[in-house]
Protein backbone atom coordinates (compact mmCIF):
# COMPACT_ATOMS: atom_id res chain seq x y z
CA UNK A 1 0.00 0.00 0.00
CA UNK A 2 2.73 2.46 0.92
CA UNK A 3 4.53 1.64 -2.35
CA UNK A 4 1.33 2.66 -4.16
CA UNK A 5 1.22 5.90 -2.17
CA UNK A 6 4.83 6.63 -3.15
CA UNK A 7 4.01 5.70 -6.76
CA UNK A 8 1.04 8.08 -6.77
CA UNK A 9 3.35 10.81 -5.52
CA UNK A 10 5.89 10.03 -8.27
CA UNK A 11 3.28 9.97 -11.02
CA UNK A 12 1.92 13.30 -9.78
CA UNK A 13 5.37 14.89 -10.04
CA UNK A 14 5.46 14.21 -13.78
CA UNK A 15 2.28 16.24 -14.32
CA UNK A 16 2.92 19.24 -16.57
CA UNK A 17 6.37 17.88 -17.49
CA UNK A 18 7.29 16.98 -21.06
CA UNK A 19 7.70 13.31 -20.12
CA UNK A 20 4.18 12.33 -21.19
CA UNK A 21 4.35 14.23 -24.51
CA UNK A 22 7.87 12.94 -25.07
CA UNK A 23 6.64 9.35 -24.55
CA UNK A 24 3.77 9.81 -26.98
CA UNK A 25 5.94 11.55 -29.57
CA UNK A 26 8.66 8.88 -29.35
CA UNK A 27 6.03 6.12 -29.62
CA UNK A 28 4.53 7.80 -32.70
CA UNK A 29 7.86 8.10 -34.50
CA UNK A 30 7.95 4.50 -35.83
CA UNK A 31 4.31 4.38 -37.05
CA UNK A 32 4.71 7.80 -38.65
CA UNK A 33 7.84 6.74 -40.56
CA UNK A 34 6.12 3.52 -41.51
CA UNK A 35 3.11 5.43 -42.81
CA UNK A 36 5.30 7.77 -44.87
CA UNK A 37 7.14 4.75 -46.24
CA UNK A 38 3.85 3.11 -47.27
CA UNK A 39 2.56 6.31 -48.86
CA UNK A 40 5.66 7.10 -50.88
CA UNK A 41 7.15 3.67 -51.58
CA UNK A 42 4.09 1.44 -51.31
CA UNK A 43 4.16 -2.14 -50.04
CA UNK A 44 6.95 -4.42 -51.13
CA UNK A 45 5.62 -7.39 -53.15
CA UNK A 46 7.35 -9.88 -50.88
CA UNK A 47 5.52 -8.51 -47.86
CA UNK A 48 2.04 -8.04 -49.28
CA UNK A 49 0.76 -11.44 -48.14
CA UNK A 50 1.47 -10.96 -44.48
CA UNK A 51 1.61 -7.19 -44.16
CA UNK A 52 -0.70 -7.07 -41.12
CA UNK A 53 1.60 -9.27 -39.03
CA UNK A 54 4.67 -7.53 -40.43
CA UNK A 55 3.40 -4.22 -39.10
CA UNK A 56 3.09 -5.52 -35.57
CA UNK A 57 6.21 -7.62 -35.37
CA UNK A 58 8.91 -6.51 -37.84
CA UNK A 59 8.12 -2.82 -37.40
CA UNK A 60 8.25 -3.10 -33.61
CA UNK A 61 11.52 -4.96 -33.91
CA UNK A 62 12.88 -1.97 -35.80
CA UNK A 63 11.50 0.37 -33.17
CA UNK A 64 13.19 -1.62 -30.42
CA UNK A 65 16.51 -1.32 -32.27
CA UNK A 66 16.74 2.48 -32.20
CA UNK A 67 13.78 4.49 -30.94
CA UNK A 68 12.96 2.48 -27.80
CA UNK A 69 16.58 2.28 -26.53
CA UNK A 70 17.00 6.04 -27.09
CA UNK A 71 13.70 6.69 -25.34
CA UNK A 72 14.74 4.50 -22.39
CA UNK A 73 18.14 6.18 -22.09
CA UNK A 74 16.54 9.62 -22.02
CA UNK A 75 13.48 8.93 -19.85
CA UNK A 76 15.39 6.88 -17.25
CA UNK A 77 17.94 9.65 -16.94
CA UNK A 78 15.61 12.63 -17.08
CA UNK A 79 12.87 11.54 -14.68
CA UNK A 80 15.09 11.34 -11.57
CA UNK A 81 16.39 14.79 -12.57
CA UNK A 82 13.09 16.28 -11.34
CA UNK A 83 14.43 16.09 -7.79
CA UNK A 84 17.85 17.54 -8.63
CA UNK A 85 16.39 20.33 -10.75
CA UNK A 86 13.95 21.43 -8.05
CA UNK A 87 16.31 20.77 -5.15
CA UNK A 88 13.70 18.50 -3.57
CA UNK A 89 15.65 15.38 -2.62
CA UNK A 90 15.86 16.38 1.05
CA UNK A 91 12.15 17.13 1.25
CA UNK A 92 11.34 13.73 -0.29
CA UNK A 93 13.62 11.89 2.10
CA UNK A 94 12.37 13.84 5.13
CA UNK A 95 8.81 12.71 4.39
CA UNK A 96 7.48 9.53 6.03
CA UNK A 97 8.25 7.15 3.16
CA UNK A 98 10.46 4.09 3.28
CA UNK A 99 13.54 4.59 1.15
CA UNK A 100 12.92 1.35 -0.83
CA UNK A 101 9.43 2.66 -1.64
CA UNK A 102 10.79 5.98 -2.93
CA UNK A 103 13.39 4.18 -5.04
CA UNK A 104 11.10 1.52 -6.50
CA UNK A 105 8.19 3.93 -7.03
CA UNK A 106 10.49 5.98 -9.26
CA UNK A 107 11.52 2.85 -11.18
CA UNK A 108 7.92 1.66 -11.59
CA UNK A 109 6.92 5.14 -12.79
CA UNK A 110 9.51 4.83 -15.55
CA UNK A 111 8.29 1.33 -16.44
CA UNK A 112 4.74 2.70 -16.72
CA UNK A 113 5.98 5.22 -19.28
CA UNK A 114 7.76 2.44 -21.20
CA UNK A 115 4.48 0.47 -21.21
CA UNK A 116 2.69 3.56 -22.42
CA UNK A 117 5.25 3.85 -25.20
CA UNK A 118 4.68 0.26 -26.31
CA UNK A 119 0.88 0.45 -26.13
CA UNK A 120 0.77 3.78 -28.00
CA UNK A 121 3.20 2.46 -30.60
CA UNK A 122 1.03 -0.58 -31.23
CA UNK A 123 -2.21 1.41 -31.36
CA UNK A 124 -0.71 3.80 -33.89
CA UNK A 125 0.60 0.87 -35.87
CA UNK A 126 -2.94 -0.48 -35.94
CA UNK A 127 -4.07 2.94 -37.17
CA UNK A 128 -1.45 2.59 -39.93
CA UNK A 129 -2.94 -0.79 -40.83
CA UNK A 130 -6.45 0.68 -41.02
CA UNK A 131 -5.22 3.51 -43.24
CA UNK A 132 -3.38 1.03 -45.47
CA UNK A 133 -6.49 -1.15 -45.66
CA UNK A 134 -8.44 1.72 -47.19
CA UNK A 135 -5.50 3.04 -49.19
CA UNK A 136 -4.78 -0.33 -50.81
CA UNK A 137 -8.08 -2.27 -50.69
CA UNK A 138 -6.61 -5.03 -52.83
CA UNK A 139 -4.30 -6.04 -49.99
CA UNK A 140 -7.22 -6.77 -47.64
CA UNK A 141 -4.95 -5.89 -44.77
CA UNK A 142 -7.55 -6.13 -42.02
CA UNK A 143 -8.77 -9.46 -43.38
CA UNK A 144 -5.36 -11.05 -43.04
CA UNK A 145 -5.01 -13.34 -39.98
CA UNK A 146 -3.15 -11.72 -37.14
CA UNK A 147 -0.78 -13.90 -35.13
CA UNK A 148 -1.56 -12.42 -31.73
CA UNK A 149 0.76 -14.71 -29.77
CA UNK A 150 3.69 -13.83 -32.06
CA UNK A 151 2.86 -10.16 -31.62
CA UNK A 152 2.82 -10.39 -27.83
CA UNK A 153 5.98 -12.50 -27.86
CA UNK A 154 7.75 -9.79 -29.89
CA UNK A 155 6.57 -7.06 -27.53
CA UNK A 156 7.52 -9.05 -24.44
CA UNK A 157 10.96 -9.91 -25.85
CA UNK A 158 11.57 -6.28 -26.76
CA UNK A 159 10.57 -5.10 -23.30
CA UNK A 160 12.53 -7.76 -21.40
CA UNK A 161 15.66 -7.27 -23.52
CA UNK A 162 15.66 -3.55 -22.78
CA UNK A 163 14.82 -3.93 -19.10
CA UNK A 164 18.52 -4.20 -18.19
CA UNK A 165 19.27 -0.95 -20.00
CA UNK A 166 16.45 0.79 -18.14
CA UNK A 167 17.77 -0.43 -14.77
CA UNK A 168 21.32 0.72 -15.58
CA UNK A 169 20.14 4.17 -16.69
CA UNK A 170 17.78 4.52 -13.77
CA UNK A 171 20.76 3.94 -11.48
CA UNK A 172 22.88 6.44 -13.43
CA UNK A 173 20.04 8.99 -13.45
CA UNK A 174 19.72 8.77 -9.66
CA UNK A 175 23.49 8.85 -9.19
CA UNK A 176 24.47 11.78 -11.38
CA UNK A 177 23.20 15.29 -10.86
CA UNK A 178 24.43 16.12 -14.35
CA UNK A 179 22.23 14.24 -16.83
CA UNK A 180 24.67 14.69 -19.72
CA UNK A 181 26.98 11.97 -18.36
CA UNK A 182 24.39 9.15 -18.26
CA UNK A 183 22.93 10.16 -21.63
CA UNK A 184 26.40 10.24 -23.22
CA UNK A 185 27.25 6.85 -21.70
CA UNK A 186 23.95 5.43 -22.97
CA UNK A 187 24.30 6.64 -26.54
CA UNK A 188 27.96 5.62 -26.78
CA UNK A 189 27.31 2.12 -25.39
CA UNK A 190 24.18 1.65 -27.53
CA UNK A 191 26.28 2.45 -30.60
CA UNK A 192 29.11 0.15 -29.51
CA UNK A 193 26.64 -2.61 -28.60
CA UNK A 194 24.97 -2.39 -32.01
CA UNK A 195 28.25 -2.38 -33.94
CA UNK A 196 29.63 -5.31 -31.95
CA UNK A 197 26.71 -7.53 -32.91
CA UNK A 198 26.60 -6.38 -36.54
CA UNK A 199 30.30 -6.54 -37.25
CA UNK A 200 31.95 -9.03 -34.99
CA UNK A 201 29.12 -11.26 -33.73
CA UNK A 202 31.23 -11.97 -30.68
CA UNK A 203 29.81 -14.39 -28.16
CA UNK A 204 30.17 -11.96 -25.25
CA UNK A 205 27.60 -9.61 -26.80
CA UNK A 206 25.05 -11.98 -25.28
CA UNK A 207 26.19 -10.60 -21.96
CA UNK A 208 26.56 -6.95 -22.98
CA UNK A 209 23.23 -5.25 -22.12
CA UNK A 210 23.67 -2.55 -24.76
CA UNK A 211 23.67 -5.26 -27.46
CA UNK A 212 20.45 -6.96 -26.36
CA UNK A 213 18.14 -4.87 -28.55
CA UNK A 214 19.93 -6.24 -31.61
CA UNK A 215 18.98 -9.81 -30.77
CA UNK A 216 15.31 -8.84 -30.64
CA UNK A 217 15.44 -6.68 -33.74
CA UNK A 218 17.17 -9.00 -36.19
CA UNK A 219 15.75 -12.39 -36.94
CA UNK A 220 19.10 -14.00 -37.71
CA UNK A 221 20.16 -13.61 -34.06
CA UNK A 222 16.84 -14.43 -32.41
CA UNK A 223 16.66 -18.20 -32.46
CA UNK A 224 20.19 -18.73 -31.30
CA UNK A 225 20.41 -16.19 -28.51
CA UNK A 226 17.01 -15.01 -27.33
CA UNK A 227 16.69 -17.32 -24.31
CA UNK A 228 20.10 -16.27 -22.99
CA UNK A 229 19.28 -12.62 -23.63
CA UNK A 230 16.01 -12.77 -21.70
CA UNK A 231 17.62 -14.46 -18.74
CA UNK A 232 20.71 -12.21 -18.74
CA UNK A 233 18.62 -9.05 -19.04
CA UNK A 234 16.50 -9.96 -16.01
CA UNK A 235 19.65 -10.86 -14.07
CA UNK A 236 21.25 -7.51 -14.98
CA UNK A 237 18.05 -5.70 -14.00
CA UNK A 238 18.09 -7.26 -10.54
CA UNK A 239 21.82 -6.61 -10.18
CA UNK A 240 21.60 -2.93 -11.17
CA UNK A 241 18.50 -2.32 -9.07
CA UNK A 242 20.42 -3.75 -6.13
CA UNK A 243 23.50 -1.60 -6.88
CA UNK A 244 21.27 1.41 -7.53
CA UNK A 245 19.39 1.01 -4.28
CA UNK A 246 22.60 0.64 -2.26
CA UNK A 247 23.92 3.74 -3.95
CA UNK A 248 20.67 5.60 -3.32
CA UNK A 249 20.68 4.69 0.39
CA UNK A 250 24.30 5.73 0.73
CA UNK A 251 23.70 8.95 -1.17
CA UNK A 252 20.61 9.83 0.87
CA UNK A 253 22.64 9.45 4.05
CA UNK A 254 25.37 11.87 2.98
CA UNK B 1 4.32 17.18 31.03
CA UNK B 2 5.01 20.84 30.17
CA UNK B 3 8.75 20.22 30.27
CA UNK B 4 8.70 16.87 28.47
CA UNK B 5 11.34 17.00 25.74
CA UNK B 6 10.02 16.59 22.23
CA UNK B 7 13.59 16.41 20.97
CA UNK B 8 16.43 15.06 23.05
CA UNK B 9 19.86 14.38 21.64
CA UNK B 10 22.62 12.89 23.69
CA UNK B 11 26.27 13.25 22.78
CA UNK B 12 25.52 13.82 19.11
CA UNK B 13 28.68 14.03 17.02
CA UNK B 14 29.13 13.96 13.28
CA UNK B 15 31.87 14.23 10.68
CA UNK B 16 31.63 14.42 6.90
CA UNK B 17 35.30 13.48 6.56
CA UNK B 18 37.75 12.02 9.03
CA UNK B 19 39.81 15.21 9.00
CA UNK B 20 36.98 17.60 9.84
CA UNK B 21 34.57 17.02 12.72
CA UNK B 22 31.32 18.97 12.15
CA UNK B 23 29.45 18.38 15.42
CA UNK B 24 30.81 17.77 18.90
CA UNK B 25 28.70 16.36 21.70
CA UNK B 26 25.42 18.13 20.90
CA UNK B 27 22.83 17.73 23.65
CA UNK B 28 19.68 19.39 22.39
CA UNK B 29 16.69 19.59 24.66
CA UNK B 30 13.56 20.98 23.02
CA UNK B 31 10.59 21.18 25.34
CA UNK B 32 7.02 20.48 24.29
CA UNK B 33 5.16 23.64 23.31
CA UNK B 34 8.29 25.74 23.00
CA UNK B 35 9.66 27.78 20.12
CA UNK B 36 13.32 26.86 20.13
CA UNK B 37 15.69 29.16 18.28
CA UNK B 38 18.71 27.25 17.06
CA UNK B 39 21.28 29.93 16.42
CA UNK B 40 24.69 30.02 14.90
CA UNK B 41 26.64 31.63 12.10
CA UNK B 42 26.79 29.96 8.69
CA UNK B 43 28.79 26.74 8.78
CA UNK B 44 28.34 26.25 12.52
CA UNK B 45 26.52 22.91 12.16
CA UNK B 46 22.84 23.91 12.32
CA UNK B 47 21.75 22.23 9.08
CA UNK B 48 23.82 19.13 9.88
CA UNK B 49 22.05 18.86 13.25
CA UNK B 50 18.62 19.31 11.66
CA UNK B 51 19.47 16.79 8.94
CA UNK B 52 20.37 14.28 11.65
CA UNK B 53 17.06 14.98 13.42
CA UNK B 54 15.15 14.25 10.20
CA UNK B 55 17.12 11.10 9.44
CA UNK B 56 18.66 12.65 6.34
CA UNK B 57 22.11 11.83 7.66
CA UNK B 58 23.15 8.58 9.26
CA UNK B 59 23.73 8.83 12.98
CA UNK B 60 27.44 8.27 13.69
CA UNK B 61 27.72 8.91 17.39
CA UNK B 62 25.21 9.74 20.10
CA UNK B 63 21.50 9.22 20.38
CA UNK B 64 18.39 11.01 19.05
CA UNK B 65 15.02 10.72 20.72
CA UNK B 66 11.96 12.44 19.28
CA UNK B 67 8.57 12.19 21.01
CA UNK B 68 10.31 9.82 23.44
CA UNK B 69 11.14 7.33 20.66
CA UNK B 70 14.50 6.49 19.15
CA UNK B 71 14.67 8.07 15.71
CA UNK B 72 16.34 5.27 13.82
CA UNK B 73 14.06 2.49 15.02
CA UNK B 74 10.85 4.56 14.57
CA UNK B 75 11.77 6.86 11.68
CA UNK B 76 8.51 6.65 9.72
CA UNK B 77 6.21 7.00 12.77
CA UNK B 78 8.18 10.00 13.96
CA UNK B 79 8.33 11.69 10.55
CA UNK B 80 4.53 11.42 10.24
CA UNK B 81 4.28 13.87 13.13
CA UNK B 82 6.96 16.28 11.91
CA UNK B 83 6.58 19.07 9.42
CA UNK B 84 9.87 20.20 7.99
CA UNK B 85 11.32 22.85 5.78
CA UNK B 86 14.80 21.59 5.12
CA UNK B 87 16.15 23.69 2.35
CA UNK B 88 14.26 26.48 0.66
CA UNK B 89 12.77 26.58 -1.86
CA UNK B 90 12.20 22.84 -2.02
CA UNK B 91 9.26 22.77 -4.39
CA UNK B 92 8.36 21.49 -7.86
CA UNK B 93 8.56 24.62 -9.99
CA UNK B 94 6.42 23.24 -12.83
CA UNK B 95 3.42 22.59 -10.56
CA UNK B 96 0.90 24.85 -8.82
CA UNK B 97 0.77 25.38 -5.05
CA UNK B 98 -2.08 22.89 -4.69
CA UNK B 99 -0.33 20.29 -6.86
CA UNK B 100 2.83 20.59 -4.78
CA UNK B 101 0.81 19.83 -1.67
CA UNK B 102 -1.07 17.05 -3.46
CA UNK B 103 2.23 15.20 -4.03
CA UNK B 104 2.66 14.80 -0.28
CA UNK B 105 -1.01 14.70 0.79
CA UNK B 106 -1.41 10.92 0.75
CA UNK B 107 2.16 10.39 1.95
CA UNK B 108 1.20 12.22 5.16
CA UNK B 109 -2.33 10.80 5.15
CA UNK B 110 -3.82 14.31 5.03
CA UNK B 111 -7.33 15.06 3.77
CA UNK B 112 -8.16 17.20 0.73
CA UNK B 113 -9.67 19.80 3.09
CA UNK B 114 -6.31 20.03 4.86
CA UNK B 115 -4.70 21.19 1.60
CA UNK B 116 -7.07 24.17 1.42
CA UNK B 117 -6.64 24.75 5.15
CA UNK B 118 -2.83 25.08 5.03
CA UNK B 119 -3.05 27.30 1.96
CA UNK B 120 -5.39 29.55 3.93
CA UNK B 121 -3.20 29.52 7.07
CA UNK B 122 -0.19 30.63 5.03
CA UNK B 123 -2.20 33.13 2.98
CA UNK B 124 -1.60 31.68 -0.50
CA UNK B 125 -5.04 30.24 -1.18
CA UNK B 126 -5.62 32.51 -4.17
CA UNK B 127 -2.71 31.42 -6.38
CA UNK B 128 -4.92 29.20 -8.57
CA UNK B 129 -3.22 27.83 -11.70
CA UNK B 130 -0.07 29.91 -11.25
CA UNK B 131 2.93 27.58 -11.23
CA UNK B 132 5.56 27.86 -8.51
CA UNK B 133 8.24 29.11 -10.93
CA UNK B 134 6.21 32.32 -11.18
CA UNK B 135 6.03 32.76 -7.40
CA UNK B 136 8.02 35.39 -5.52
CA UNK B 137 10.52 34.08 -2.95
CA UNK B 138 8.13 35.08 -0.17
CA UNK B 139 5.32 33.05 -1.73
CA UNK B 140 7.63 30.07 -2.21
CA UNK B 141 8.58 30.32 1.46
CA UNK B 142 4.90 30.39 2.48
CA UNK B 143 4.21 27.36 0.32
CA UNK B 144 7.15 25.54 1.90
CA UNK B 145 5.63 26.26 5.29
CA UNK B 146 2.21 25.14 4.03
CA UNK B 147 3.87 21.88 3.01
CA UNK B 148 5.42 21.54 6.45
CA UNK B 149 1.98 22.13 8.03
CA UNK B 150 0.24 19.54 5.84
CA UNK B 151 0.46 16.65 8.36
CA UNK B 152 -0.84 18.94 11.13
CA UNK B 153 2.48 18.28 12.85
CA UNK B 154 3.25 18.18 16.54
CA UNK B 155 6.76 19.36 15.74
CA UNK B 156 7.78 21.85 13.10
CA UNK B 157 11.43 21.98 12.05
CA UNK B 158 12.29 25.06 10.00
CA UNK B 159 15.79 25.54 8.63
CA UNK B 160 16.48 29.25 8.15
CA UNK B 161 12.93 30.03 6.96
CA UNK B 162 13.50 33.79 6.73
CA UNK B 163 16.36 33.45 4.23
CA UNK B 164 15.78 35.79 1.32
CA UNK B 165 12.63 37.37 2.75
CA UNK B 166 12.16 41.14 2.80
CA UNK B 167 11.49 42.85 6.16
CA UNK B 168 7.71 42.68 5.71
CA UNK B 169 7.99 38.97 4.86
CA UNK B 170 10.10 38.36 7.95
CA UNK B 171 7.52 40.05 10.17
CA UNK B 172 4.70 38.01 8.59
CA UNK B 173 6.65 34.82 9.06
CA UNK B 174 7.33 35.67 12.69
CA UNK B 175 3.65 36.29 13.35
CA UNK B 176 2.73 33.04 11.60
CA UNK B 177 5.20 31.03 13.70
CA UNK B 178 3.91 32.61 16.90
CA UNK B 179 0.32 31.86 15.84
CA UNK B 180 1.07 28.24 15.03
CA UNK B 181 2.66 27.81 18.42
CA UNK B 182 -0.11 29.59 20.31
CA UNK B 183 -3.21 28.43 18.42
CA UNK B 184 -2.17 24.92 17.42
CA UNK B 185 0.24 24.11 20.27
CA UNK B 186 3.02 23.17 17.84
CA UNK B 187 6.53 22.78 19.12
CA UNK B 188 8.78 24.67 16.74
CA UNK B 189 12.49 24.33 16.17
CA UNK B 190 13.74 27.15 14.01
CA UNK B 191 17.32 27.64 12.92
CA UNK B 192 18.63 31.04 12.01
CA UNK B 193 21.62 33.28 11.87
CA UNK B 194 19.36 36.33 12.05
CA UNK B 195 19.60 36.78 15.79
CA UNK B 196 17.44 39.88 16.24
CA UNK B 197 14.68 38.19 14.31
CA UNK B 198 14.68 35.04 16.42
CA UNK B 199 14.90 36.91 19.71
CA UNK B 200 11.41 38.28 19.11
CA UNK B 201 9.62 34.97 18.82
CA UNK B 202 11.44 32.20 20.64
CA UNK B 203 10.91 30.90 24.15
CA UNK B 204 14.13 28.90 24.21
CA UNK B 205 17.51 29.35 22.61
CA UNK B 206 20.41 27.12 21.68
CA UNK B 207 23.59 28.70 20.35
CA UNK B 208 25.93 26.57 18.30
CA UNK B 209 29.35 27.61 17.06
CA UNK B 210 31.90 25.52 15.21
CA UNK B 211 29.85 22.41 15.98
CA UNK B 212 29.70 23.00 19.75
CA UNK B 213 26.77 24.17 21.85
CA UNK B 214 27.74 27.36 23.64
CA UNK B 215 24.44 28.06 25.34
CA UNK B 216 21.10 26.37 25.77
CA UNK B 217 18.17 27.48 27.90
CA UNK B 218 15.04 29.57 28.15
CA UNK B 219 14.91 33.18 27.02
CA UNK B 220 14.72 34.21 30.70
CA UNK B 221 17.94 32.31 31.40
CA UNK B 222 19.48 33.99 28.41
CA UNK B 223 18.46 37.43 29.68
CA UNK B 224 20.07 36.62 33.02
CA UNK B 225 23.17 35.68 31.09
CA UNK B 226 22.88 38.93 29.16
CA UNK B 227 22.64 40.93 32.37
CA UNK B 228 25.74 39.27 33.71
CA UNK B 229 27.55 40.22 30.57
CA UNK B 230 26.55 43.92 30.58
CA UNK B 231 29.42 46.37 30.84
CA UNK B 232 29.97 50.05 31.54
CA UNK B 233 32.50 51.73 29.29
CA UNK B 234 34.40 54.57 30.97
CA UNK B 235 36.69 57.19 29.45
CA UNK B 236 38.19 60.02 31.52
CA UNK B 237 40.96 62.63 31.36
CA UNK B 238 43.23 60.13 33.21
CA UNK B 239 42.20 56.50 32.76
CA UNK B 240 45.22 55.19 34.74
CA UNK B 241 44.00 57.13 37.80
CA UNK B 242 40.43 56.00 37.14
CA UNK B 243 41.60 52.38 37.05
CA UNK B 244 43.03 52.74 40.57
CA UNK B 245 39.96 54.60 41.88
CA UNK B 246 37.51 51.99 40.52
CA UNK B 247 39.41 48.86 41.69
CA UNK B 248 36.39 47.61 43.69
CA UNK B 249 34.39 47.42 40.40
CA UNK B 250 37.02 45.18 38.75
CA UNK B 251 37.76 47.36 35.70
CA UNK B 252 39.72 46.14 32.70
CA UNK B 253 41.22 47.78 29.65
CA UNK B 254 39.26 47.72 26.40
CA UNK B 255 41.54 49.57 23.99
CA UNK B 256 42.14 52.99 25.59
CA UNK B 257 38.97 52.92 27.66
CA UNK B 258 37.93 51.01 30.75
CA UNK B 259 35.15 48.42 30.96
CA UNK B 260 33.44 47.47 34.22
CA UNK B 261 30.82 44.81 34.92
CA UNK B 262 27.49 46.63 35.13
CA UNK B 263 25.00 45.70 37.84
CA UNK B 264 22.41 48.51 37.83
CA UNK B 265 21.81 52.22 37.05
CA UNK B 266 22.76 53.35 40.56
CA UNK B 267 26.22 51.93 40.01
CA UNK B 268 26.69 54.33 37.06
CA UNK B 269 25.84 57.34 39.26
CA UNK B 270 28.18 56.12 41.99
CA UNK B 271 31.08 55.71 39.54
CA UNK B 272 30.45 59.17 38.08
CA UNK B 273 30.54 60.69 41.56
CA UNK B 274 33.79 58.91 42.46
CA UNK B 275 35.49 60.14 39.29
CA UNK B 276 34.35 63.79 39.50
CA UNK B 277 35.07 64.04 43.22
CA UNK B 278 38.66 63.03 42.37
CA UNK B 279 38.94 65.82 39.77
CA UNK B 280 38.76 63.57 36.71
CA UNK B 281 36.91 64.84 33.65
CA UNK B 282 34.39 62.21 32.48
CA UNK B 283 34.16 61.97 28.68
CA UNK B 284 32.24 58.71 28.44
CA UNK B 285 30.01 56.62 30.67
CA UNK B 286 28.36 54.17 28.30
CA UNK B 287 26.30 51.22 29.54
CA UNK B 288 26.81 48.49 26.98
CA UNK B 289 23.98 46.04 27.53
CA UNK B 290 24.27 42.64 25.99
CA UNK B 291 21.42 41.93 23.65
CA UNK B 292 21.30 38.55 22.03
CA UNK B 293 23.21 39.88 19.07
CA UNK B 294 26.03 41.17 21.27
CA UNK B 295 25.97 38.08 23.44
CA UNK B 296 26.15 35.90 20.35
CA UNK B 297 29.11 37.84 19.00
CA UNK B 298 30.80 37.73 22.42
CA UNK B 299 30.19 34.03 22.87
CA UNK B 300 31.35 33.10 19.41
CA UNK B 301 34.35 35.44 19.32
CA UNK B 302 35.56 34.32 22.76
CA UNK B 303 35.53 30.72 21.64
CA UNK B 304 37.13 31.26 18.26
Amino acid sequence: MSLLISLRSEVFKTKRTVSLYFTLAAAAFGPLMSMLDLIFDGVDKDHQKDIFNEMFTTKFQMTSAVVLPMFIILICTLLPQIEYKNNTWKQVLASPQLKPNVFFAKFVNIQLLIFLFIVTNQLLMFADAVILHFMEPSLHVLNQPLNVSAMFATLANGYVALLAMSAIHFWLGIRYKNFIIPVAIGIAFWFIGSILVMQTKLLFTEYFPYSFHMFVSFKEFQLKHLNTIRFTSVAYTLLFLFIGFRDFRKKSMN
Amino acid sequence: MANAPVIKTTGLSYHYSKEAQTLFDINLHVEKGSIYGFLGPNGSGKTTTLSLLLGLLGNQQGDIEIFGQHLHSNRIDILKKIGSLVETPSLYAHLTAKENLEIYRTVYGASKERVNEVLKITGIEGTGQKTVKKFSLGMKQRLSIALALLPNPELLILDEPSNGLDPAGIIELRELIKRLNKDYGMTILISSHLLIEVEKMVSHVGIIFKGKMLFQGSLAELHLFEQKGSKLLVDTSDNEAALKLLQEHHPEWVGNTLALPLKDREQIACINRTLTQNNLDVYLLHPKENNLEQLFIDLTSTKS
